[in-house]
This record gives C-alpha cells, sequence and structure tokens, in this order.
C-alpha cells in the first residue's frame, strides 16, 4: 500500500511539475512589449479629403473631422454575419475600458459598403449598440470604392447572392489605425484581440508608431 | 459535415446538424454496457445500474450533440463550460453507479489490480481532476484543440477519463478496497467544491478575453465576449457546487442512516429526505437489501434469492472478532431435480475462504476442512453457527458491519463462480439464531 501511496504522490508532483512548467511557457509566449497586434504599413496613404453624409444628418470630412486625433477607420456592412460586428465589438469594449483622456483622442470611423441596406437608422441602431461615439458614414458604392482605392484596400463588391435584400458584401477585412497626421500606419486584420487593442491604443495616442516594416531603423515620429 | 464538435467560424444558426462520431460514441457506450452486463451478471440493484449508466450516457449525450456541443465547441465559452460540468462532474458518477461489481473483481487483478487501488485513492484521484480541469482550461491548450474535431474529441475524452477518476474513490462500483467510507467522501467532495475556485477566478476576474476561439467567435446572443466569460466562470463555481453538494448531501444522510443503524430514527430520517429519493432509492431498489433488511426487522420475513441452480437466503458474514478471521453463514436450498455440489467458494475481501464444518468429538470442538458441499434436490443446507460455515481467512482489510460482500460458490464443472451477496453483521445477530426459519 505505501508503494502504491508514494507512486500516487509522485505521479501528482510530475503533474503539478508539468503544469508549473507549461504555465512559465505560457509566460514567454506573451509578444514582446514592443510588437503591435497588428501590420505596420509602409505606403503613406493619408485620409483623402473627402465628405461622407453622417448617420446622424451631418456630414463628415475625414481629414477636418479627424485632424488631431487618432482615427481607426473600417469599411464594412452591417448586415455582416461574423466578421464585422466581432472585430468591432472587440475594439468597443476595449475603448470602453480607456480612460477618458485617452479614449477621446481616438476617432472610430466606420464606412458601410452596403448603403442600399444599411440606412441611417440601421446604421445607427447597429453602430449605437456598439460603441455610442463611432461615427457611421454612408456614401455611395462609387465613392466608398474611391475611398479604398486611395487607402490601398481591395475595392469592395456586392455579391447577387440569392435575393434582392439577401446577399453578401466582400470588403477589406482590416482596422486602418491613422496617426493625427491623418497617415495610415497600422492595419489590424481580423483576428487581432482585445489584448492587442489594450496594448497598442494607448500608444497609438501617445505617438509611439511602429517603424515602417522596410526601414526598422528609422526614428519614430 | 463534421463528425465531432469543432470550432468552424461559420455563423451560427438555429440549424439542427448531423454529428455522426457523437452518436457512434452513444452507441457504443450502450454497446459497451451491453456486453458487460452479460459478462458480469449483477444481483446487487441490476435495475437500478441499468438506469444509473443510461443516465449518465444521456447526460453525455445533450452534451455532445447539436445544439449544446455545437455552441460550446464553436461559440461560447459559457456553453463550453456547461459541457465541462457534465462531462467531467456530472456524468461520471452516473457511469460507475451502473457499472456491474464483477467487472470491477475481474479487473481487480495484476496491471489493472494496481492502477485501480492507485485511483482508489483520494489523492492521486484529485490530482489527476485538477490537473486536467488546469491544462483544459488553459487558453493555448483551448484555442489549439477546438477548432480541429479531433482535438476537440480528445478533450471531450480527457474531461471524461479525468472525471472517473475524480469519482471512483467515491463511486467505485465495489466498496471494498477505496480507502474511504462515507465521512471520508464527503470531506473529499468538499476539498473538490475548493479546487476549482481557481478556474473560477482566472475566467471571472481576466479583464480581457481569454480564449480566442470565443472572443472571435461569431455572435450568437447579445452576450458580450467577456460576459461570455464571467458567465463560464460563474457556472464553474455555481455548477460544480451544485453537483458536488447534491452528491455529499446523498452521503452525508446515508452515512447517518447507516450510523443509526436499521430502525431506530429511520424513518425521521427518511422523512426529512424526501428530495433525496436518489440516495434513498440506491438503499431500498435493490432485492437483496430488501431481503436483508426484511430479515433485520423480522427473522421470520424468509426470501429467497436465486444463485444459479440454487436459491440462497439470510447470507450473512459475522464481524471479525479476532482481526483477519470471520465466517459465512447462509441457507441454500435445491429447487431443481439434480443435486447440486459446490466445490468451492471465494468471499470478496478475503484471501482464503474454505468451506467447513465445526463438529463435536470426544467433548471437542474440532474443525474439519469440506472439499464439497452437497446440496440435494429439493433439499435444504444451513450453514450456520456451531455447524457448515466458510471460513474468511486472510482479510485484506476491516470489515464493518453494513458492508456487502461479493461471494461466488463454484459448482462441480463450472469454472465462474455463481455470484451472491452477503451482508456483514454484528456477531450477536449471528449467533442469536437469526439462521432463517425454513
Amino acid at each position: 500500500m505505501s508503494d502504491q501511496t508514494s507512486k500516487g504522490y509522485l505521479a501528482i508532483a510530475v503533474a503539478l511539475g508539468a503544469m508549473v512548467s507549461v504555465a512559465a511557457c505560457g509566460e514567454r509566449t506573451v509578444p514582446e512589449p514592443d510588437a503591435f497586434g497588428g501590420v505596420p504599413l509602409d505606403a503613406p496613404a493619408s485620409l483623402p479629403a473627402v465628405e461622407f453624409p453622417e448617420m446622424d444628418g451631418t456630414t463628415f470630412h475625414l481629414v477636418n473631422d479627424t485632424r488631431g486625433h487618432v482615427t481607426l477607420l473600417f469599411i464594412g456592412y452591417t448586415w455582416c454575419p461574423d466578421i464585422c460586428p466581432v472585430h468591432l465589438a472587440n475594439l468597443a469594449s476595449v475603448l470602453r475600458d480607456l480612460p477618458l483622456e485617452m479614449s477621446r483622442e481616438v476617432r472610430t470611423v466606420f464606412v458601410t459598403a452596403d448603403p442600399a441596406r444599411d440606412t441611417p437608422e440601421r446604421l445607427r441602431e447597429w453602430l449605437g449598440s456598439l460603441h455610442r461615439d463611432f461615427h457611421g458614414l454612408r456614401g455611395t458604392r462609387e465613392e466608398v470604392n474611391a475611398l479604398e482605392r486611395a487607402l490601398g484596400l481591395p475595392l469592395s463588391v456586392v455579391d447577387p447572392g440569392t435575393g434582392a435584400d439577401d446577399y453578401f458584401v466582400g470588403h477589406a477585412g482590416q482596422v486602418l489605425a491613422f496617426d493625427r497626421e491623418g497617415r495610415a500606419r497600422v492595419a489590424y486584420p481580423w483576428g487581432v484581440r482585445q489584448r492587442d487593442w489594450r496594448r497598442d491604443l494607448p500608444r497609438m495616442v501617445a505617438g509611439d508608431w511602429p517603424p515602417p516594416p522596410d526601414r526598422p531603423d528609422q526614428d519614430e515620429s | 459535415m463534421q463528425w465531432w464538435c469543432a470550432a468552424q467560424g461559420v455563423p451560427w444558426a438555429w440549424r439542427w446538424q448531423a454529428y455522426p462520431g457523437v452518436w457512434l460514441f452513444i452507441a457504443l457506450l450502450l454497446g459497451v454496457y451491453r456486453a458487460l452486463r452479460s459478462r458480469y451478471p449483477e444481483v446487487d440493484r441490476p435495475g437500478f445500474r441499468a438506469w444509473m449508466w443510461g443516465l449518465g450516457t444521456a447526460v453525455l449525450w445533450i452534451a455532445l450533440d447539436w445544439p449544446v456541443g455545437a455552441l460550446g465547441a464553436g461559440y461560447l465559452a459559457s456553453v463550453h463550460m456547461v459541457q465541462y460540468l457534465l462531462i467531467a462532474l456530472t456524468a461520471p458518477p452516473l457511469l460507475l453507479l451502473g457499472l456491474p461489481r464483477g467487472l470491477y473483481w475481474a479487473l481487480d487483478r495484476g496491471v489493472s489490480g494496481r492502477l485501480l487501488r492507485l485511483m482508489s485513492h483520494p489523492i492521486p484521484a484529485i490530482g489527476f481532476f485538477v490537473a486536467v480541469m488546469a491544462w483544459t482550461h488553459w487558453p493555448p491548450v483551448v484555442d489549439t484543440l477546438m477548432v480541429t474535431q479531433a482535438g476537440s474529441f480528445f478533450l471531450d475524452l480527457i474531461w471524461l477519463v479525468s472525471g472517473l477518476v475524480f469519482w471512483w474513490p467515491v463511486a467505485a462500483p465495489a466498496p471494498d478496497r477505496t480507502w474511504l467510507q462515507e465521512p471520508g467522501k464527503v470531506g473529499y467532495l468538499i476539498v473538490a467544491t475548493l479546487v476549482n475556485t481557481g478556474v473560477f477566478a482566472y475566467l471571472t476576474f481576466s479583464p480581457l478575453p481569454l480564449y480566442a476561439t470565443y472572443e472571435l467567435a461569431p455572435p450568437v446572443t447579445g452576450l458580450s465576449t467577456r460576459d461570455d466569460q464571467l458567465l463560464a466562470g460563474l457556472l464553474m463555481k455555481m455548477g460544480g457546487a451544485v453537483v458536488l453538494w447534491t452528491a455529499i448531501s446523498i452521503l452525508f444522510f446515508r452515512w447517518v442512516r447507516r450510523s443509526e443503524g436499521d430502525t431506530p430514527g429511520r424513518g425521521a430520517v427518511a422523512g426529512i429526505l424526501v428530495l433525496l429519493a436518489l440516495g434513498c432509492g440506491e438503499r431500498t431498489s435493490g432485492t437483496v437489501r430488501e431481503a436483508e433488511e426484511d430479515s433485520a426487522g423480522q427473522p421470520s420475513a424468509q426470501v429467497w434469492e436465486a444463485v444459479g441452480p440454487l436459491e440462497f437466503a439470510g447470507a450473512v458474514v459475522g464481524e471479525p472478532v479476532v482481526p483477519d478471521r470471520a465466517a459465512l453463514y447462509v441457507s441454500l436450498r435445491n429447487p431443481g431435480s439434480e443435486s447440486v455440489r459446490i466445490t468451492s467458494v471465494h468471499v470478496e475481501g478475503s484471501q482464503s475462504a474454505h468451506l467447513h464444518e465445526t463438529r463435536l468429538e470426544n467433548g471437542l470442538m474440532t474443525m474439519h476442512s469440506l472439499d464439497v458441499l452437497e446440496v440435494p434436490p429439493g433439499g435444504v443446507v444451513d450453514l450456520r453457527p456451531g455447524g457448515l460455515h466458510v471460513m474468511l481467512r486472510e482479510l485484506i482489510r476491516p470489515l464493518a458491519p453494513g458492508d456487502s460482500l461479493r461471494v461466488e460458490l463454484v459448482l462441480d464443472g463450472e469454472e465462474a463462480g455463481r455470484v451472491l451477496y452477503a451482508r456483514v453483521v454484528p456477531l450477536d445477530e449471528v449467533t442469536g439464531g437469526r439462521h432463517p426459519e425454513r
């Protein structure tokens, strides 16, 4: 019996040891503190000086109304079944938890790629449930494609689908982050997590952007 | 089509999906049980055991199949936690209660026997359970396993195995080798209510979503990712507590009943325990126990049970006076037309059991070993104090009144023993002429 008992204790010791070592490995897999969750952008695409009708009836000028702020821009549509709501909900969740003096430095802009179905009411309802400070812009399909072209994003397309009200819209999956001068600096593709936003947003507000990928030695501005 | 629920990343729809792997698994559980029961016939509460196995299988089915399985695998951490509670905490004790005791008896040899005895020790059992619980809630493990069907299957399987190991010291089918009696089992389960606090706190107090699987899952409800995770943590704590405290209550009141003895105060306790019908039913649904309890109060109430071609009644083992020696008494009746010869007897918990006869010769009580005990057609043979009995030696652990022991009668020309169960009773109940009336 005592032999089996000691075997039992040995088994526990091994299990505990394995758990501790696994936990230690876990600590090491956390990314380096200076890495960003998104992809640093090389091309200096800037927000174009265009206006879009906003969901509240006003107009939103992409340059004038974002000047001096960190801007996060996403092009999608509210009937999107999975990526758009989850991607934006995770961002919204982190923004809500940031100190106000930090979160008010950030403008989040959603541009619908599906103006036919995304009425101003629909945009207000959908974006309002995510974050009450999000801006919802609604232009024509041509204006959206022009914006995508200016930002170097793939052009969104409407997939006819099965019926007039039942179709999908193909669109870029990333959130673009612009610095206070309106230059695109980091793209956050689908799959970015709340912990990434939590780490990166304060640094964007502080102006601590990652260097462009091809010139890692360049001084940060 | 998927054979097992895994995270797919497609939008959730309340549209039924087939998971043939789950069906196969459930069918396998039922088939294995059928085979086990025909291989190891059960006389101790056979109907109750079948129901317990069926119930345990049903719980697993609910946890693994659509919609619980699909939602838990790829959409909601809270449903994933419900799966854990069902697979690792709820189904295993039901399955263990359903196992025929003969299986344990057959496995209790060699390597498997040593493993079973190790599992019966509460510390390795709970250690393994906690290790699996911690490892399978660690985010990189969850996010790696849940995206493939094989990984998801593995996770469900290791949950089930950890639950069986955890519950083994409490609900093993043959109680003779477990380390714990009721008070110890209650203590063991109380400790278990504390160990899931770690996972609960990890999930509940984490400011950010931990699992990419659920953070990036297509939305199902209005529940935010963090609320979902919070709910999962609370479920771990509260749901676990409900299951464990139910078991603790059953054990506690069974212990009270046992320590009070069979007669006094029994009705009062039973009256309080309407809610514990499960625990109570377990005690009274078996024909063997009914017979024993009847005869405890009324010696003349005689119930004969079949054991192979014979019938037996009043099988008792006297509580040992000296540490490693006891005797089995029973009445055997042969309703058939041919003589039945018993060539040997094995008794659970005793390394050596022999047929003996006490004779008074020249004023001396002497013991004689019998090679064969013959029960003539239509005849009755009483094994009783002062005459025939089965001598038990080399007891591997103390026997206490209330224990139920498996007894195998090996008949002439047969290899496997015919099984009956004998109850350990205080010595005065044996010598007090409690042998069955004819």
